[in-house]
């Protein structure tokens, strides 16, 4: 088991939070510490700050959109094209933020449950939402929260501190090594497409992004992206949904209440 | 002193924030949306692959057309290294995490060999 869980009976919020933080210096922590390196190194690459490379780990919270402000930046695109682009390829948290918090239950009570419900939302990220739905139906409701908290702080502190790392590294090491580290986010992606993605409606729309992204950009930097993304999905789309192929469902909680 | 903070750098500040928000509309509504909608949606499925394309378009952009240092190694060097990467892949059983590493520690072989001649 990678994850720590509080013992079932403990109704201490305290001793959930720190089952939560310490889970997150596991091996979730290892991926993100590779994953963040290479952004780090990356982002000094292509002329970001170290406070602006940290700070985009706190607001933007993922690396693909990370790896895309920092690439367009460097071709000088847009400022609305670039805020787009990164809204758009995080569009994935909205469908993996609705069956995470559904274990957490009724929304209902004060601006305090609220606050946390919302601040809680900032967490999510691939990491952190594999993590969270693997743990979430083995707490009881009220350890559940606070564990998440724990969770996703160590996620980001992790992730902050190794993208400071890959950053100075980026200066420090021999040229071959510093194209290893540029190399991996890219190199990740395009693995985990290879290995994980499932349906016939997903995979073309992977295809058709990547070659209208790549046919586009020439003439069109700014917005090819977006092309292909748009535009190739919505091919896709109709494509998947006309072949009746069903997508690996996302995976509904098992049991909302504990 | 006079130039701490140029415009160029609370240019990139701003975009940051602001990317920040827009990637948090989508959390934001997550929340929001929780246990009022159904997951099997056409929506949804449509916003997943809008998602998955957009990636896909900035990996082989990244690859194939880098910007910063990784433009500087041959696009045959790029390549070879994804693919040992993905053959790696398959014959660790899907160990995604060292499959990225060899195939990471490939490139920086060939840029090795090539700095000193040998390729």
């Amino acid at each position: 088991m990678t994850y720590h869980l509080p013992p079932p009976a403990s109704t201490s919020s305290l001793v959930a939070w720190r089952a939560g933080l310490i889970s997150g210096l596991g091996a979730p922590g290892l991926a993100l510490i590779a994953s963040f390196i290479g952004f780090g190194a990356l982002a000094r690459e292509l002329g970001l700050s170290l406070p602006q490379s940290m700070l985009s780990t706190v607001t933007i919270w993922a690396v693909p959109g990370q790896m895309a402000l920092a690439e367009m930046q460097a071709l000088e695109a847009d400022f609305f094209a670039i805020v787009v682009a990164v809204t758009l390829i995080n569009a994935r948290f909205l469908p993996m933020t609705l069956p995470l918090f559904a274990y957490l239950g009724s929304h209902r009570g004060g601006i305090a449950r609220k606050a946390s419900l919302y601040g809680l939302g900032q967490f999510v990220a691939l990491t952190f939402w594999t993590g969270s739905m693997r743990v979430m139906p083995l707490l009881p409701m009220a350890q559940r929260m606070p564990w998440l908290y724990g969770f996703g702080l160590s996620c980001i502190g992790v992730s902050i501190v190794a993208t400071g790392v890959g950053y100075a590294a980026a200066s420090a090491l021999p040229v071959a090594l510093k194209l290893a580290l540029v190399f991996l986010n890219p190199l990740f992606f395009l693995l985990v497409f290879s290995a994980d993605v499932k349906g016939a409606g997903n995979i073309a729309a992977i295809l058709a992004g990547a070659a209208i992204g790549l046919a586009v950009h020439p003439f069109w930097p700014d917005w090819s992206l977006m092309a292909g993304g748009v535009v190739g999905d919505s091919f896709a789309f109709v494509i998947g949904e006309k072949m009746g192929a069903r997508r690996s469902k996302p995976a509904e909680p098992d049991s909302r209440e504990p | 002193m006079d130039s701490l903070l140029g415009s160029r750098d609370l240019w990139l500040f701003a975009l940051i924030v602001a990317a920040g928000l827009g990637s948090y509309l989508w959390r934001g509504l997550g929340v929001w949306l929780s246990g009022r909608v159904t997951l099997d949606s056409p929506v949804l499925r449509w916003v997943t692959c809008v998602s998955y394309a957009m990636l896909a378009a900035l990996v082989a952009r990244m690859l194939m057309m880098p910007e910063g240092p990784l433009a500087a190694a041959p696009l045959l060097d790029r390549v070879i290294g994804c693919a040992i990467g993905l053959g790696a892949l398959f014959l660790l059983k899907r160990n995604t995490l060292a499959a990225v590493l060899i195939g990471a520690g490939t490139l920086a072989l060939l840029s090795v060999l090539r700095a000193q001649g040998w390729l």
